[in-house]
């Protein structure tokens, strides 16, 4: 049976004898708590019974501390992140960080680095040098195949960068938005300072997209019978790779754009901007750097419009083709 | 409203040498002109004074002018190879505009990393 456990993206201070700051890192929030349901929501770890951590408390009384402890966040009852119509998202690993799991994680984002665009130029190569003929029997099966993998090994970069420099990674899980099958990453970045590090840390799902479209393209080319699943797999890994680089706001692409101009926020800022004529008519009157900003606040949002109305056409086009 | 000094306007004239070696790349079909478009962008921003401290923001937007013509040149290609087979003019713009705004997305990325690693310390962008 399942007890209600305490978040994991939560931070601990004490402010003096009988209180305790609770800061919700996914949230950003902040709340109080006593020290008595402190150390109360401190023991629930899943497999305790709320009920028989302190025998001398009734019924009522738990009930009570657990409402205050689910109103703020701090617990949470199930494996499900969050549970609604267009979302759903279910918690599949929480990983226990420690200096070793850094050292693999580490050694594993080096070699991401380092392999994953000679693998995508060789394979490519070899791919169209060998290429003589394709069975195309489960190009589709593999191209689902291989868009699975791709979201898994994608949020797994993340995860690896992120660990790599120091980052805290807190978890790890499956989704539904949308009707759309996915997967997540919870990280918090907060704490690395070097622009680079966290430029990586974003750009790692996309690296290892295309390590493993390389891989695909690679095993395409040396077998036949299957030939047409690796190389669908292949295509919608470098698709997938591609796709999460656009500035499409919440994709990899802005985040990256972001940490290049040191910008939280920059689409909205973007927008916020351009939908101000104050704040128009104060960048045309800063010279030549004002027009610049304001030519690249208008090409950000121009890709915001553009980029998804075009994907929606081609999406639109694809059903009418099946229709 | 568009007022530039002279001085700002004759800087800013510099910023289309790499679009004009990019246009000049396609038109002779040369992988050349292109290295020297992608060199004398970043010459271009290394020099003018008015990129100094914000190399990021001018590369953004050199490279968005500058990778107009081949954009549009890889997609034609593309296009001839893969959708000659749609008959669609409207089905063939879309896919034209898809790929024109990942690969824009692409370079901006790319250039704009390089940028940060040559020049580290900038000043963050005023919004």
């Amino acid at each position: 049976m399942n007890y209600p456990k305490l978040a994991n993206w939560l931070r601990f201070k004490k402010t003096n004898e009988n209180e305790y700051i609770i800061k919700n890192d996914l949230l950003n929030k902040q709340h109080k708590l006593d020290s008595y349901t402190f150390w109360f929501a401190r023991q629930l770890d899943g497999k305790t019974n709320p009920y028989k951590i302190d025998k001398t408390l009734k019924q009522k009384d738990v009930d009570l501390i657990l409402a205050r402890l689910r109103n703020k966040d701090i617990i949470r009852d199930n494996s499900f992140l969050c549970k609604s119509v267009f979302a759903l998202l279910v918690t599949v690993w929480r990983p226990k960080v420690s200096i070793k799991t850094r050292l693999i994680a580490f050694i594993l984002n080096t070699m991401l680095v380092i392999t994953w665009f000679p693998t995508i130029l060789f394979s490519a190569f070899n791919f169209f040098n060998s290429y003589s003929d394709i069975n195309i029997d489960y190009l589709i099966i593999g191209g689902f195949i291989g868009v699975i993998v791709g979201l898994i090994f994608h949020e797994l970069g993340h995860m690896i960068a992120c660990l790599a420099y120091g980052g805290k990674v807190y978890e790890l899980g499956i989704m539904l938005r949308c009707f759309l099958p996915g997967a997540y990453v919870l990280i918090n970045e907060k704490n690395i300072k070097s622009t680079m590090k966290k430029i990586q840390i974003n750009a790692a799902g996309v690296e290892m997209n295309f390590l493993l479209a390389g891989l695909f393209l690679f095993l395409s080319s040396k077998t036949y019978l299957l030939s047409g699943f690796f190389l669908g797999a292949a295509i919608n890994n470098i698709f997938l790779g591609v796709l999460n680089l656009t500035f499409i706001n919440g994709f990899d692409g802005v985040k990256i754009l972001s940490e290049i101009f040191g910008i939280d926020d920059l689409v909205q800022r973007s927008k916020d901007v351009l939908s101000s004529s104050f704040r128009i008519k104060r960048l045309c009157h800063n010279g030549i750097i004002g027009k610049a900003t304001l030519s690249f606040c208008c090409i950000v949002v121009v890709l915001q419009i553009a980029l998804p109305f075009t994907i929606l056409i081609n999406i639109f086009e694809v059903i009418l083709c099946f229709v | 409203m568009l007022c530039i000094n002279k001085k700002s306007f004759l800087q800013l004239l510099f910023i289309f040498i790499p679009t004009y070696f990019s246009f000049v790349s396609v038109l002779n079909e040369s992988v050349l002109y292109l290295v020297i478009s992608v060199l004398s962008a970043f010459g271009i921003i290394a020099i003018l004074p008015i990129c100094r401290k914000r190399e990021s923001l001018w590369m953004f937007l050199i490279v968005a002018i500058c990778s107009l013509p081949i954009n549009l040149y890889l997609i034609s290609q593309l296009m001839f190879e893969i959708f000659d087979y749609v008959e669609f003019f409207i089905v063939k713009l879309s896919w034209y505009g898809l790929i024109y705004c990942m690969l824009l997305s692409c370079e901006e990325l790319v250039f704009g990393i390089l940028t940060n690693m040559i020049w580290r310390k900038q000043y963050k962008l005023k919004l």
